[in-house]
């Protein structure tokens, strides 16, 4: 139910008048129905929106090489129940469709800003879903794909020891330090 | 520095030394049936945890030959560890457990720390049955060390106040001791397992022989003096089981200074924070007088109706289910505080038919925990030029300031908080975006200084608080489980409301915004400070245990675990249950010297 309102609500924000007119198109053969399988492109595709979330920049490298496709195909398969993986999976496949309406082209084969675009909306939506969603409710799935990129991107090496702060073992607690601003904090 | 104890096969360790060992014992032992001198040791103690250590650690360097029994598995300081040293990206789940784990553990996954990291310290929910007449969650380690791997280290003293308060107010039975009796003993295991801690001087929560503390930091200081100012109450560092600063007799135990990595619960590799198995066990071990027995569940206390005694106990090896009695002078049992309501009230014999020492009808009664339900969180401008080095193992606490002098609330009894103070990460990106470069670089920053504060309260102890056997359930061993029947009353509704109205006004005050007070509503037993069913008393119709922790009727055998308390208190109770081990086991060897045992 969750998953369908926000499914539809991507549309009407994203694919403009998508699902009214989707079937109305001159030409548009029906399309193969993608269902998400945690293939290697699956996994890859997680990595590329990952990378969108959380980029490579001149400080740290980003979510793809913190391999956090991998990290989330774990989670999801192993931590979520069923529900919560299909609704996820389809939101997945979502996002590609989405891309097809506003692109015309899959995600994958779009340029940095378009993917940065596409998924700056995504996130105002998923923001916007889950402010009214009723207590116990699902999140929206871009907000449940965010989250574990940023688990799985502070918690990996890369993330933890290039972008954060990681020490091990302090050996000593220091309760009050001057802080110098822009540095980051600790893993 | 590893210890290395005798395992599994006592017979073996006491056939060979038997003769020399009885002869070279403090203590003459008669033993007339046939067969059992194998079996036979001058104490026997119940359990391997934070107290059974103790009572092993006091008895074994008083000279006797002391039997541990442990229901678990064994686990031995730093070899048993398998993820002390791994970093947070070596965890497959990176800490979290998976959705069939949580499926077939709703209960012990509950656990505070529990985790992907900590997880093999804790019992699995089926593995263990009791039934729950009222939600109660029982947390439990079945294991060498028992719960004292993953224990949470505070260790603030009992003040006098709490000693008196059932008596005083009028809500339970008196205490047969006061803080006097057991000061020197806290002390004794101060000194010991080492506690840092500062010298606040606070009537409600009384100095002890501290190591350095840890540091508070700014909003921690920030809050402890307009707590000061505006109400004259207290908030002191952390009071914890860690070697800020080691002394000499600690590492003698091998432990080395904790090195603020705060993943206690895992098993230090350096001993910083204390255990039974990096401190009491090994400590223990090295007398020769110790002989550990893993896999070993306790079916009863063997009462011998002629003797008019305990003589020993029962064991089930629960790998084989192999019974085998083993005999001794004195009994400790220490087996957690439920576990050692349930072995009494299965050792049945004519002379006690329900349940050992069990004249009053207490045992299993009077059962009481600490109220956690209330917690309060807020955050504070500013101090944004302030940070800390990375992790405090240890959390300030606030010394209880209700119904200390005279009651004044309109409940009785009285809380502990524990408070803590810290930056978030994560801040606004410049350019308001929730995801890209900025976004990312917004995230690896420290944010807003945060805190929170959680109670430890009070419970009355009451006679319709209780747990007892099961009249048609048993466990695998064929023991019976366990019922619980503890739940919350309307005093405790009071205490939380208040906490909660307290907290939220003192943080307001102090300048903090956005502040949630939170009733989270769990269960009884989740704080796992349950105690209480096997309660002191100086009248042996209303207790089960004298102030030496005896059973009235049966006096050598000697409860020292949680199952011991007259009444809960506000303070961490773990320190208590080993001083007051110390106390009766070091009263016990004298009463033993002197035969009258």
């Amino acid at each position: 139910m969750n998953r369908r309102q926000a499914l539809s609500k991507s549309a009407a924000v994203l694919g403009g008048t998508f699902l009214a007119t989707a079937g109305l198109l001159p030409g548009c053969a029906p399309k193969e129905v993608k269902v998400w399988s945690w293939s290697e492109q699956d996994v890859n595709l997680l990595d590329e929106l990952g990378e969108v979330i959380l980029p490579t920049t001149a400080t740290s490298p980003g979510a793809k090489e913190a391999r956090v496709g991998e990290y989330i195909r774990v989670m999801v398969k192993e931590c979520l129940d069923e529900d919560q993986q299909k609704a996820f999976g389809d939101g997945m496949v979502a996002i590609d469709e989405l891309s097809e309406t506003k692109y015309k082209k899959v995600f994958m084969e779009l340029s940095v800003k378009e993917r940065h675009d596409l998924l700056i909306g995504l996130d105002n939506e998923a923001i916007a879903y889950d402010t009214k969603r009723k207590p116990g409710g699902e999140r929206h799935y871009f907000s449940v794909l965010k989250n574990l990129t940023m688990e799985g991107y502070f918690t990996s090496g890369v993330g933890a020891t290039k972008a954060l702060r990681y020490v091990p073992i302090p050996a000593r607690y220091d309760g009050c330090i001057e802080y110098t601003p822009g540095t980051p904090a600790w893993a | 520095m590893s210890a290395h104890f005798n395992r599994i096969i006592p017979i073996v360790y006491c056939m060979t030394a038997h003769t020399v060992e009885m002869s070279d014992s403090l203590f003459n032992i008669n033993i007339n049936s046939t067969g059992a001198d194998e079996n036979t040791y001058d104490a026997i103690v119940i359990g391997s945890g934070i107290s059974g250590g103790w009572a092993a650690k006091e008895l074994c360097e008083h000279g006797a030959k002391t039997l541990v029994l442990e229901r678990g598995r064994n686990v031995e300081h730093l070899k048993d560890y398998p993820t002390m040293s791994k970093d947070p990206w070596e965890f497959k789940h990176r800490g979290q457990m998976t959705k069939e784990f949580l499926t077939e553990n709703p209960l012990i996954s509950k656990a505070a720390g529990f985790g992907e990291d900590t997880a093999h310290f804790f019992v699995k929910d089926k593995d263990h049955p009791y039934e729950q007449e009222k939600p109660f969650d029982w947390i439990r380690g079945y294991q060498v060390g028992g719960k004292s791997i993953i224990w949470g280290r505070a260790c603030q003293r009992w003040s006098n106040f709490e000693f008196t308060a059932p008596a005083r107010f009028g809500y339970g039975m008196d205490w047969p001791i006061r803080y006097n009796d057991v000061a020197p003993w806290y002390s004794h295991v101060e000194k010991f397992i080492g506690v840092c801690g500062n010298k606040d001087g606070v009537e409600a929560m009384p100095d002890g022989e501290f190591l350095p503390p840890f540091d508070l930091n700014c909003v921690e200081q920030h809050v402890k003096n307009e707590f000061k100012r505006q109400f004259g109450r207290f908030l002191v560092q952390g009071r914890w089981a860690h070697l800020s600063v080691p002394n000499e007799i600690h590492t003698e135990q091998g432990r080395g200074r904790c090195l603020s990595r705060n993943l206690c619960m895992r098993g230090c590799p350096y001993g910083g924070y204390f255990s039974s198995l990096s401190s009491t066990l090994p400590w223990a071990s090295k007398t020769n007088n110790l002989t550990i027995r893993p896999f070993s569940v306790v079916h009863s206390v063997i009462f011998d109706d002629k003797k008019q005694r305990a003589i020993g106990v029962r064991v089930i090896d629960t790998n084989t289910k192999e019974i085998t009695d083993f005999f001794a002078k004195v009994i400790f049992v220490n087996a957690s505080a439920l576990n050692s309501s349930l072995i009494l009230l299965n050792s049945t014999s004519e002379r006690f038919p329900d349940g050992l020492g069990n004249d009053s009808g207490t045992l299993g009664k009077y059962v009481g925990f600490h109220l956690y339900r209330g917690g309060v969180g807020g955050e504070i401008d500013g101090f944004e030029d302030k940070y800390y080095y990375v992790r405090n193992p240890t959390e300030p606490i606030i010394a209880n300031y209700r119904n200390l002098h005279q009651q004044d609330t309109d409940y009785v009894g009285g809380f502990t908080t524990f408070m803590s103070a810290y930056r978030s990460r994560g801040t606004q990106a410049t350019d308001g975006s929730g995801i890209g470069q900025e976004f990312k670089h917004a995230s690896t920053l420290p944010g807003k200084w945060k805190i929170y504060g959680y109670m430890q309260g009070e419970t009355i102890m009451k006679a319709t608080n209780h747990v007892r056997l099961s009249k048609e359930k048993k466990d695998q061993w064929g023991i019976p489980i366990l019922v619980t029947s503890v739940g919350y009353d309307d005093n405790d509704e009071k205490m939380i409301k208040d906490f909660l109205t307290e907290t939220s006004t003192m943080l307001e005050r102090s300048g903090f915004k956005n502040i949630v007070a939170h009733d989270n509503k769990q269960a009884p037993g989740l704080d796992i400070h349950e105690m209480g069913g096997v309660r002191m008393g100086a009248d042996p119709k209303t207790s089960m245990l004298n102030k030496w922790n005896q059973l009235h009727q049966c006096k050598n055998v000697f409860v020292t675990d949680g199952g011991c308390m007259t009444s809960t208190g506000n303070q961490s109770p773990s320190i208590l249950y080993m001083a007051l081990t110390a106390r009766s086991a070091n009263y016990a060897i004298k009463e033993m010297k002197k035969g009258t045992l």
